[in-house]
């Protein structure tokens, strides 16, 4: 009786995890969820910045503090994409699933933007602050390090013609590259570096005073929006493209698309 | 306006048009995939999805998600 239940639980659980992840369903449900999340991300990262430019300034960075308000989310979501990369590569190699390859390749440009405006800013901040635009600290140059294997990894996806045949090399090098963030992480830890160290994500709390930690905590609920919003936008180009692709093969040949790609059909 | 403003003006301009031109990037590409899907089926291209009257052909493709890259 028992082994019955677990057995009838355990077909249940793979019968969500497997309707979750049809192509078909993945569009019907993305394609209602868009509209919330491009609204949510408009409206809550403006109240964010709304709040984080009525905060009082920094007693030592004055005005520049506020750069803080993008640059910190900026950066927090050019780990997070990448932690995306790296789930999804899990889902390519172990699952085999598609969709994750598509989420790969989602993620892969945004989280590139993301990393540029996290440099972008930083640099624009440490100009006035520390007295130069750059300087190559542990920090800095993981970060950099990071935008150069976001561009890698899209590289190596175009130079491949058929997506189901780059899946996998971009899978093992999404998750090799994964060693990055843990160092990007704790850079300010292990090494003496000109960027200051943690402020916000730290074990004995925040040292940022409320009134500027709340807008910011704000601003990155709002990119969190954003990033869930482009991600899906970025996934159903590429479910479409492949769809496309497939139905141009079985054009060609005047009967059904091939195995290869005719799996994000639905 | 202090000496620093710019470099925060800055900083929210290239924030704003590294988005922006992400944004764009994306609405381009997805009017692109549409029209090319709407193009294939004006050309009598379907898919096998919508050749098949089952209901449970998503169920089916979706079981071949699992084994087939």
């Amino acid at each position: 009786m028992s082994d019955t239940i677990i057995k009838d639980t355990s077909q249940k659980k793979q019968g969500a995890l497997t309707a979750l992840a049809n192509p078909t369903r993945f569009m019907g449900l993305s394609g209602k969820l868009l509209p919330w999340f491009i609204a949510l991300a408009i409206i809550v990262t403006a109240v964010g910045l709304f709040y984080g430019w009525r905060a009082p300034e920094d007693y030592q960075q004055g005005i520049t503090v506020r750069i803080m308000y993008i640059h910190v989310p900026a950066a927090w979501f050019a780990m997070f994409s990448y932690t995306v990369m790296a789930i999804s590569a899990l889902g390519v190699l172990i699952w085999r699933h598609p969709l994750a390859d598509v989420s790969i390749r989602a993620a892969a440009p945004i989280g590139a933007a993301f990393t540029l405006l996290c440099l972008v800013t930083g640099s624009l901040w440490g100009r006035p602050m520390w007295g130069t635009y750059w300087v190559w600290d542990a920090r800095l140059t993981s970060v950099f390090v990071l935008l150069i294997m976001y561009l890698g990894i899209m590289a190596l996806q175009r130079a491949m013609e058929d997506p189901a045949k780059a899946a996998r090399p971009v899978a093992l090098l999404v998750l090799v590259g994964f060693i990055n963030i843990p160092i990007i992480k704790f850079s300010v830890d292990f090494w003496n570096t000109l960027h200051q160290p943690a402020s916000v994500i730290r074990l004995d709390g925040p040292t940022i005073h409320p009134s500027m930690l709340w807008p910011l905590l704000i601003v990155a609920v709002g990119f969190t929006f954003l990033f869930l919003a482009m991600h899906l936008a970025g996934m159903r180009n590429e479910v479409r493209r492949r769809r496309a692709a497939s139905m141009r093969i079985a054009g060609a040949r005047g009967k059904t698309a091939s195995a290869a790609t005719a799996v994000l059909e639905g | 306006m202090s000496e620093h403003e710019i470099f925060v003006y800055s900083s929210y301009a290239l924030g704003a048009l590294i988005l922006a031109v992400l944004v764009i990037w994306l609405w381009v590409d997805r009017n692109a995939t549409v029209k090319e899907l709407a193009r294939l089926e004006d050309m009598g291209i379907r898919r096998r999805s919508d050749r098949s009257d089952s209901s449970d052909h998503s169920d089916a493709t979706a079981k071949a998600d699992g084994i087939v890259q």
